[in-house]
């Protein structure tokens, strides 16, 4: 009895960026796994557990409330809701985009020994930060009741909205997780460019306030587009238009085929340095 | 002996074929690894690579059923070759054909993670190793027995001694037959009762079919257990045959 056995040979390989992903449908069974190990991993030796997701916001939410209040109120109805859209959103895209690096790290130990698509690392690390961010979603309709925000059926278009927030997030955490493997020091970089793309995007201010010559910086600033899909929703309970989601698609897309080929093209000359 | 009925009879195509094989790593002079520096010596035009080639034409072939011994100084290319038989590293030319699932066997506990139970570690390795959760849930049993860790696998790992690490890690490993085995080093860890048992489990394997390609320091380990064997010098092949006639020819260069 002769059973068919899986067949390597290295002259018949597609481009790299064909085979990574044939070899991330193989894998994909993995990811589940790897999302709930970072998961259990990041909560294990904490007290509160799972209730630091629920607690982080309603904690941000007192402080930045108290904080900015008194500067937007008259200008933004319901500033706690405006306000947690906006870090509902922004805290998936931070976390999401810098675990990319840190998994990419930890798992590069891993790919130099066993044959792994390595991108896997970087869809475990955007998966398990949907998980957290679905659970960050219950406290903020608690808060939502409390402070009588709409609470509509616009509510239904987020499931797409955030598939486009993901897409856009692993394309960033695919570019990142390649320059990490060579630089180390992106991690620092990183961090310094989040500081800037956060101030220019109107997360805590509403974005009236900015005069109108320095607009261009939120028309140029990508995350401005993904705000504009998911904060709608949320706070006015309305449904984005076509055009905003047209243009959140394409930037989404545009991302991720761009961080796709960055990583397939880079992430095999890895193993070339150690 | 006991007869895996899974084993496949004898197959005419070797499980592993390799043709011209060269790895050449491009090396920066200095180590860049941040990306200041990197962007101040290619403003300055100053970026310099050394061309290194890790392994040169190399040619063999191993078939299935054989326990095939590498043996090389450090720095020869072992673990170059074993990252081309992992799959993890394309060479620069050459053909490489490998028939079967290839099962490494190498740094023992490397894919474990500190604050996971050995019982979770166990599933998370096992699958990153290829094997399906059900698979490694039917064989549970068994890899925990093997591993004669029992009473630790709901303990986290980062309380293991480092011997029981390497004990769970090899039973994970080992809980399948694998078409291919390719082990680092394995038969110098752990203590003498537990080396043998894995030594009677890579022999079993052997029996039933699966090759295995065992790289060593050591002599006297490719002379035990090797049929055939290589001897890596400076990224070539210095001599390929026998077990026994490879293991005499680098003896007698090592201690003339």
């Amino acid at each position: 009895m002769d059973e068919i056995k899986p067949v390597y040979d290295s002259s018949l390989l597609k481009p790299s960026f064909i085979e990574e992903f044939l070899c991330l449908l193989r894998y994909r069974g993995l990811i589940p796994r790897l999302i709930s190990r970072i998961i259990t991993t990041r909560y294990k030796r904490s007290v509160l557990g799972l209730g630091w997701t629920m607690l982080n916001p309603l904690l941000t939410m007192i402080v930045m409330t108290i904080v900015f209040s008194a500067l937007f109120s008259n200008s933004i109805d319901n500033y706690p809701i405006y306000l947690l859209s906006g870090l509902f959103t922004w805290n998936f895209f931070v976390n999401s985009t810098s675990n990319s690096m840190s998994e990419m790290l930890a798992g590069a130990i891993m790919s130099q020994r066993i044959y792994l698509p390595r991108s896997i690392f970087v869809f475990a690390a955007i998966g398990a930060e949907l998980v957290n961010m679905l659970i960050a979603f219950i406290p903020l309709i608690i808060i939502m009741l409390f402070t009588g925000a709409k609470i509509g059926p616009a509510l239904f278009v987020l499931p797409f909205s955030i598939l486009l927030l993901l897409i856009f997030a692993s394309g960033i955490g695919l570019i990142l997780a390649t320059i990490v493997l060579f630089f180390t020091d992106i991690v620092q970089i990183y961090n310094v460019l989040l500081m800037i793309l956060m101030y220019s995007s109107p997360i805590m201010y509403p974005r009236e306030i900015i005069p109108e010559k320095w607009r261009v910086m939120l028309w140029i600033n990508p995350f401005t587009y993904m705000l504009d899909i998911i904060r709608p929703p949320i706070y006015n309970g309305i449904i984005p238009g076509p055009q905003a989601f047209l243009v959140s698609f394409l930037i989404a897309f545009i991302t991720f085929l761009i961080g796709w080929f960055v990583f397939t093209s880079k992430v095999k000359e890895y193993a070339y340095r150690s | 002996m006991h007869i895996d009925p899974e084993a496949s009879t004898t197959s005419l195509l070797p499980a592993i074929e390799l043709s011209g094989i060269s790895v050449c790593y491009r090396v920066p002079r200095e180590n860049l690894s941040s990306i200041k520096e990197f962007t101040i010596k290619w403003i300055k035009k100053d970026l310099k690579y050394e061309e290194f080639w890790a392994l040169k034409n190399i040619d063999f072939s191993i078939f299935p059923g054989q326990v095939f011994g590498i043996l090389g100084k450090n720095g020869a290319g072992k673990s170059t070759l074993l990252k081309v038989l992992a799959r993890v590293l394309l060479p620069t030319s050459g053909r490489v054909i490998i028939r079967g699932q290839v099962f490494p066997l190498l740094e023992l506990g490397g894919g474990f993670h500190p604050d996971l139970t050995g019982r979770e570690n166990v599933f998370i390795n096992g699958e990153l190793l290829g094997i399906p959760r059900n698979e490694i849930k039917r064989r549970f049993d068994e890899i925990i027995d093997f591993s004669e860790i029992e009473e630790f696998i709901d303990a986290p790992i980062r309380t293991y001694s480092t011997g029981m690490i390497t004990r769970l890690a090899f039973s994970v490993a080992t809980c399948k037959r694998p078409d291919i085995l390719l082990a680092d080093e394995i038969l110098s860890v752990g203590d003498v009762a537990f080396q043998e048992k894995c030594i009677n489990r890579i022999k079993g394997f052997a029996g039933n079919g699966s090759t295995i390609i065992l790289v060593s320091h050591s002599i006297q380990t490719v002379r035990s257990f090797c049929s055939q064997a290589l001897w890596l010098d400076h990224g070539q092949i210095k001599y390929l045959g026998f077990a026994e006639d490879v293991a005499e020819h680098y003896q007698n260069y090592m201690h003339p």
